[in-house]
């Protein structure tokens, strides 16, 4: 037996799914945001085991963006969640529901 | 043999950093697993042959993104911050699609033809193969990456600005 593809999209899988468990388990904003990006990695591993089996450089290029994207959401969302604390002092996304600023 | 015992270690890893952030009842605990399930991602780059992608995985994610957590989570001192959760059937209602969802996705890796045993491009042009293809094929995305930061700092600096007093 040796290591394919298979495994590392099972891999991938199950980390999507830890994610998604956190996401809508957790009211924490913190860790719903840290989840999310734990389901962004999930699907990086993904691209970059398609790259190496596809022998194509493609799925690194595309990884790239991916992090180039989330590093730009992580500092626009920690921002928001800054601004919203000034407002409201909570972290229970529960608590945030209104719109209005 | 050793690839496999490796990849098993890794994977575990992985996981186990990814349930000790949801488990972690403190939202500081949670950044540290998140640090632990970005190192053994990377670590599993190198694996696939992308030591680039790994290096900036280990810089962007385990250094920058985890850091910038923990420095908001201490600036604000909101560890501890969860109520108790008024619907419970929502939690298990959450659990039982995302199982759903796990066994959706290997259902279809499963049965997918994945190509196999192809052989990668050897380690030393990882980052020469990655640089031609951004500068020339990707030239575009690249910039559409630098005017996105350029309107994230803006965003950021005006999320960040007090309003005067009046």
């Amino acid at each position: 037996m040796s290591l394919s593809s298979l495994h590392y999209f099972i891999l991938s899988a199950i980390l999507f799914t830890i994610g998604g468990i956190g996401v809508l388990v957790r009211r924490n904003v913190f860790v719903i945001f840290m989840c999310v990006e734990m389901m962004l990695n999930a699907v990086n591993l993904s691209l970059i085991a398609f790259a190496r089996y596809l022998n194509k450089a493609d799925g690194q290029l595309l990884v790239l963006f991916v992090m180039a994207i989330a590093a730009a959401e992580v500092v626009v969302g920690l921002a928001i969640l800054v601004a919203l604390h000034r407002k409201r002092p909570t972290t229970d996304a529960d608590e945030m529901n209104v719109l209005r600023g | 043999m050793l690839e496999i015992i490796l990849f098993a270690c890794f994977a575990l890893a992985a996981i186990a950093g990814a349930i000790w952030v949801i488990l972690g009842k403190n939202a500081t605990w949670s950044a540290l697993g998140l640090l632990i399930n970005f190192c053994s991602l990377g670590a599993l780059y190198i694996m696939l042959n992308a030591p680039f992608v790994a290096l900036i995985q280990f810089i962007v994610y385990a250094g920058a993104i985890v850091v910038m957590f923990l420095f908001v989570i201490m600036l604000l001192m909101v560890a501890r911050g969860e109520g108790q959760d008024k619907k419970p059937v929502q939690r298990y209602a959450g659990i039982a699609l995302a199982v759903l969802l796990t066994a959706g996705l290997v259902y279809v890796a499963v049965g997918a033809t994945m190509p196999h045993g192809a052989l990668p491009a050897t380690p030393q042009d990882n980052v020469r193969i990655l640089g031609l293809a951004l500068f020339s094929e990707y030239l575009l995305p690249l910039w559409m990456a630098g005017v996105l930061f350029l309107i994230g700092m803006i965003a950021v600096v005006m999320l960040a600005k007090r309003k005067r007093e009046a």
